[in-house]
C-alpha cells in the first residue's frame, strides 16, 4: 500500500473544498481507500481555509491491513507529498505540512486580510515567500492561475479548474487525468467549460513543471 | 452538487464519497427514519441540511428546521412517541438548550427510535466553548455513541436507532467536527422507506411524569441500563479490538483511534492491544477488565476531558485492577488533537524516540511564518453587517459616549474584529442582550448596546427582549437582520418567508414581534442607505429605555445566489457594470478602505499618488461605498453591447 497526501491551502471562497472533493471522489472511483477534510463553518469567510486529501492506493490483490493503513483526516506534519496553495501568503501558514521530498505549487495571487488593506501589516513580497517556503522543501512551482484566467476567460471563472491541472501536472496526484475528467463532468456546474479550462491548466502545468523549479 | 443524491441511492453496496454529517444522514435514512428536526449549527449543520436537500424525495419523511434545539428535540419526542423513528442534530452546545426535555425524555424512554446527533467542537473553530458531550450520557443515563471514521458515521447511527428501541432510551451520536467534516468513502446499506403514519398509543404510566410516575420511570431507566451493561455492551459490535502481545494496552474512541493507529505506526508500534470503544457510554466492566487482566498498564487517548479515563478507574476499582491507567497525564484536555499530539505523547508512554522533533520543527515553522500577516476571518464584501456597524460607529463618532457593545452568534459577531472592534462580549446564544440588560441597571455612566441576528432573535431572543421591557432596562437592541441563518450554511428562519424546502411558508414580522413585546421605541433600517441609517442610531442613542433598531438587508451572497442564473446571462450578452474609482477625484482619506474595510478596497498608484481601487473580481455591487465617500470619486459604468454610460457618482 502506498499513501498519497495532498494538502490544498488558500482564503475562504477560493475554492479548496471544490478541488479536494473533486480529487477524493476520483480517488473513489479508481477504488483507493480516501479521507479527508475541509475547512467549513466560520473560516469561510475570508479566513485562511484547508483542504485534506488522503489516498491510500493498493497493489490488486494486497490485504488491508488497519494498523498500516489512513485513518485520520488530518494528514501528519511533514507528510503531503504535494502542498497546493491558491494564495500567495497562505503557501507559508501551514507549511509544515509539506513533505521534504514532497512537491509545492504556489498560485501568485494576493489576497489582502483586513490588517494589509489598513495599513498595519505589510503584505510579503514573493521572493520573500519563496525564501521561507525553500526552508521546508525546494521542490515549488509557481503558477498564476488567475492571470492565466483573466487572459484567457476575461475573469477568474477558470482560476479553480486551471490549478487542478496544473497540480494533475506534477504527477503527484495517484489518479487518472480521465478520471478527473469524469468527476468534473458530474459535479461541476458548466462540465464542458471546466473541463477545457482544466485541460489548458494541463498544459499550462506541464511548461511551468518543464521549466523547473522556481 | 449532484453528490447529494447519493443520499437516497438504493444501489446497497455502493462505495460514495460523503462527508461525515452526510454520512449520518444516510444512516438515518437506512434506519428508516419517518421524521428529522434540527437548528442548525456548525459542525453538525450539514446533516440536517442534507436531508432537507433529499427530503421531498422520500415521501413519508418529514423534515423540519426548528426554532431552536429543545423545540427541535420535542417535536422528535412527540414523532417518536408516536411510534416513528425520529432523528434531531445540533451542534454540541444547542444540547444545553435541549437539555430539559432531554432529562425526562430518558425516563419515558420512546416508542420510535430517536437519536440525537451532537457536533462536538474541539478547538471551538465555531464555538464558544469546547464543552465535552459526553457528559450528557453520564448525567441523563443516555447511551453515547462515538463514530471514527465517514464509514462508520453512517453504520453507528444505524445500530443507535436499534439500542434505541431495544432498551426503550434516546442515543446520543457524539461526533467531533473533525469526524463531521471528514470526507471519505461510505459503503450504502440498503434504504429503508419512511413508514406512512403513525400513532400515539396512550400509555399514561409513561409519559406522564409526576411524582410516584416519575420515580418508577426512573427506576425502569435504571434498569434497562443495567440490561444493556450487563447484555450488550460486553458484545456490542460498536467496540472493537486489535490483539496484540505488548502489555501496555490502548482504550481510546472516535477521532483519537485514527490518532493512535497513525502515531503507532510512525513510531514503528505494531504489537499494542488496542480496545476501541465505538458505545462510549455506558461501558461494560466485564469487557475492561478482560481487556486489561493480562496488562501492565492502560493508556487512554481521548478529545477533551478524561471522560473514559474515569469511567475505566471507576471499574478498575471496583473489579480490583492494580495497573497504572495514564489518560490526560499524557494528552491535552484543551484543544483538538492530532497524530502530531498522539505521536508525541505515544513516544513517551513507549520509551521512544519520536520521528519529528515537533519543538524544534514549530519553532522553524514561527520564524518562517513571521512575515506572513495575520488572517482573520472577516465580513464578506457587500455583507449588509458591515454597513450596520459603519452606519453606528459614525453614529458614535465624536459624541464623547462610553459603549459597552454586547454581540452574539452569527456572522456579526465579527464585528468585534478591525475595523469595528464592536464586540466586548459574546457568550451563547441571545445571552447578548440579557447580559447587556442586566449590566445596564449597573453602568448607568455607560451605555450599553447589543447586537443579535434575526435568526438567534427568533431562537431564545424573544424572552429576554421581554424581560428586559418589564424589568425596565436600558438597552439598544440592534437587531441584524439578513433574513438567513447565514453563517451556517443560509438556512431559512421562520421570518424568510421559505420552508426547509424553499417553498413559500408564512413568515413572521419582527416588527410586529418587537412591538407587541411592548417596546415602545423601534425603528427600521436600510443599512446599505448610508445617512438614514447613521440618523436613525443617532436618535437612538440619545434616548434612554429599551429602544429596538431593526437594520434589515438580505445578506448579498444569498441574493446573488438566488440571481446567479440571471447575472451569467447578463454577462454573456456582453452586460456589464464596473464601480470604479475616479483616481483623480481620489483625496485617498482611506474612509472605505481604514474605516468601512471593505474587502473588495485595495490601493493603487495614480500619478505617483496612492489611491483606493476597486476590486471587481470582489465586488459584489452594495454600493455603500459610493455613499460614503468623502471625495465623491465612485462611479457606476453600464457597459452594453454597443454602448457605455457611465453614471456620475450622486452624493
Amino acid at each position: 500500500m502506498r499513501k498519497v497526501n495532498v494538502y490544498i491551502c488558500g482564503v475562504g471562497g477560493q475554492g479548496t473544498m471544490t478541488l479536494g472533493l473533486l480529487l477524493k471522489q476520483a480517488g473513489v472511483l479508481e477504488n483507493m481507500v480516501v479521507t479527508g477534510t475541509e475547512s467549513r463553518g466560520a473560516s469561510q469567510r475570508e479566513g485562511a481555509v484547508d483542504s485534506h486529501v488522503r489516498f491510500a492506493v493498493f497493489e490488486p490483490d494486497e490485504e488491508f491491513d488497519e494498523r498500516k493503513s489512513i485513518h485520520s483526516p488530518l494528514i501528519p506534519t511533514r507528510q503531503a507529498d504535494l502542498y497546493l496553495s491558491m494564495e500567495l501568503a497562505e503557501t507559508l501558514r501551514n507549511i509544515k505540512y509539506v513533505s521534504e521530498d514532497g512537491t509545492i505549487v504556489m498560485n501568485r495571487y494576493e489576497i489582502w486580510p483586513p490588517t494589509v488593506r489598513t495599513g498595519e501589516a505589510q503584505y510579503p513580497t514573493i521572493e520573500q515567500v519563496l525564501e521561507n517556503v525553500k526552508k521546508f522543501n525546494k521542490n515549488v512551482y509557481v503558477v498564476n492561475a488567475n492571470k492565466l484566467s483573466e487572459e484567457k476567460y476575461g475573469d477568474y471563472s477558470g482560476v479553480n479548474m486551471i490549478f487542478l491541472g496544473v497540480a494533475m501536472a506534477t504527477g503527484k496526484i495517484p489518479v487518472k487525468i480521465k478520471t478527473i475528467e469524469k468527476i468534473i463532468r458530474e459535479q461541476m456546474w458548466k462540465p464542458e467549460k471546466s473541463i477545457e479550462q482544466f485541460r489548458f491548466g494541463l498544459e499550462e502545468g506541464k511548461k511551468i513543471l518543464a521549466a523547473g523549479p522556481a | 452538487m449532484p453528490r447529494i443524491k447519493e443520499l437516497i441511492s438504493r444501489e446497497k453496496g455502493k462505495k460514495v464519497v460523503m462527508l461525515g454529517n452526510e454520512a449520518m444522514a444516510r444512516g438515518a435514512l437506512e434506519a428508516g427514519i419517518g421524521f428529522a428536526s434540527t437548528y442548525p449549527g456548525t459542525p453538525a449543520s450539514e446533516v440536517g441540511d442534507s436531508i432537507a436537500e433529499i427530503a421531498q424525495d422520500l415521501p413519508g419523511l418529514t423534515f423540519q428546521y426548528s426554532t431552536n434545539e429543545y423545540v427541535a428535540l420535542e417535536n422528535a419526542i412527540g414523532a417518536s412517541w408516536a411510534g416513528v423513528r425520529s432523528l434531531c442534530t445540533m451542534k454540541m452546545v444547542g444540547m444545553n438548550v435541549a437539555a430539559d426535555p432531554l432529562f425526562t425524555l430518558a425516563y419515558s424512554g420512546v416508542v420510535g427510535g430517536l437519536v440525537v446527533i451532537n457536533g462536538g467542537d474541539p478547538s471551538a473553530s465555531s464555538s464558544t466553548n469546547e464543552q465535552d458531550n459526553r457528559y450528557y450520557g453520564l448525567h441523563a443515563r443516555i447511551p453515547v455513541v462515538e463514530p471514527s471514521s465517514t464509514q462508520e458515521s453512517k453504520d453507528f447511527v444505524v445500530e443507535s436507532f436499534n439500542i434505541s428501541e431495544k432498551y426503550d432510551v434516546p442515543v446520543i451520536v457524539n461526533s467531533t467536527a473533525r469526524a463531521c467534516h471528514a470526507v471519505g468513502v461510505v459503503e450504502l446499506g440498503e434504504l429503508k422507506d419512511p413508514p406512512k403514519e403513525g400513532y400515539f398509543k396512550k400509555n399514561w404510566a409513561k409519559y406522564y411524569n409526576a411524582q410516584v410516575l416519575t420515580v418508577m420511570n426512573h427506576q425502569k431507566l435504571i434498569g434497562n441500563q443495567n440490561k444493556m451493561i450487563q447484555e450488550y455492551a460486553p458484545v456490542t459490535k460498536l467496540n472493537k479490538i486489535l490483539p496484540g502481545d505488548s502489555k501496555t494496552g490502548i482504550i481510546t474512541s472516535g477521532m483519537s483511534y485514527d490518532y493512535t493507529l497513525e502515531a503507532l505506526n510512525s513510531l514503528g508500534i505494531h504489537d499494542v492491544p488496542i480496545l476501541k470503544l465505538g458505545l462510549v457510554y455506558p461501558l461494560s466492566p466485564k469487557q475492561i477488565t478482560d481487556f486489561a487482566s493480562n496488562l501492565d498498564q492502560v493508556v487512554i487517548m481521548e478529545e477533551l476531558d478524561p471522560f473514559l479515563e474515569g469511567e475505566v478507574k471507576k471499574i478498575a476499582y471496583d473489579q480490583g485492577l492494580e495497573i497504572p491507567i495514564r489518560g490526560k497525564e499524557l494528552f491535552p484536555s484543551a484543544g483538538e488533537l492530532n497524530t502530531d499530539i498522539a505521536m508525541q505523547a505515544y513516544a513517551k508512554a513507549f520509551d521512544k524516540v519520536p520521528p519529528i522533533n515537533m519543538d524544534e520543527l514549530n519553532l522553524k515553522v514561527f520564524g518562517a511564518a513571521v512575515i506572513l500577516p495575520m488572517r482573520t476571518p472577516a465580513m464578506c464584501p457587500g455583507c449588509p453587517h458591515r454597513a450596520t456597524y459603519y452606519a453606528i460607529k459614525k453614529a458614535v463618532e465624536g459624541k464623547g459616549y462610553d459603549v459597552v457593545w454586547s454581540n452574539d452568534i452569527g456572522c456579526y459577531a465579527m464585528g468585534a474584529l478591525p475595523p469595528f472592534q464592536m464586540g466586548d462580549l459574546m457568550t451563547c446564544m441571545s445571552a447578548g442582550e440579557s447580559i447587556a440588560s442586566g449590566m445596564s441597571y449597573k453602568t448607568k455612566k455607560q451605555k450599553t448596546v447589543a447586537f443579535i441576528g434575526d435568526s438567534t432573535f427568533l431562537h431564545t431572543g424573544i424572552p429576554g427582549l421581554l424581560n428586559a421591557v418589564w424589568n425596565d432596562a436600558d438597552l439598544l437592541l440592534v437587531i441584524m437582520d439578513n433574513r438567513w441563518t447565514a453563517m451556517t450554511g443560509h438556512q431559512p428562519t421562520p421570518a424568510t418567508g421559505i420552508n426547509w424546502s424553499g417553498k413559500k411558508a408564512k413568515s413572521v414580522n419582527l416588527r410586529d414581534i418587537v412591538t407587541s413585546l411592548g417596546v415602545d421605541y423601534v425603528r427600521m433600517a436600510d443599512p446599505f442607505n448610508v445617512k438614514n441609517t447613521i440618523a436613525i442610531f443617532e436618535e437612538a442613542l440619545k434616548k434612554t429605555g429599551v429602544r429596538v433598531v431593526i437594520s434589515q438587508q438580505e445578506c448579498l451572497l444569498e441574493t446573488r445566489r438566488r440571481n446567479r442564473a440571471a447575472i451569467e446571462e447578463r454577462k454573456e450578452k456582453g452586460v456589464r457594470q464596473y464601480i470604479d474609482v475616479n483616481e483623480d477625484a481620489c483625496i485617498f482619506c482611506e474612509e472605505c478602505i481604514k474605516e468601512f474595510g471593505c474587502p473588495a478596497m485595495t490601493v493603487t498608484e495614480f500619478e505617483g499618488e496612492k489611491v483606493s481601487h476597486i476590486d471587481m473580481s470582489r465586488c459584489v455591487e452594495c454600493m455603500v461605498c459610493k455613499h460614503l465617500c468623502k471625495g465623491c470619486a465612485i462611479s457606476v459604468t453600464k457597459v452594453y453591447p454597443g454602448k457605455t454610460i457611465l453614471e456620475e457618482k450622486s452624493k
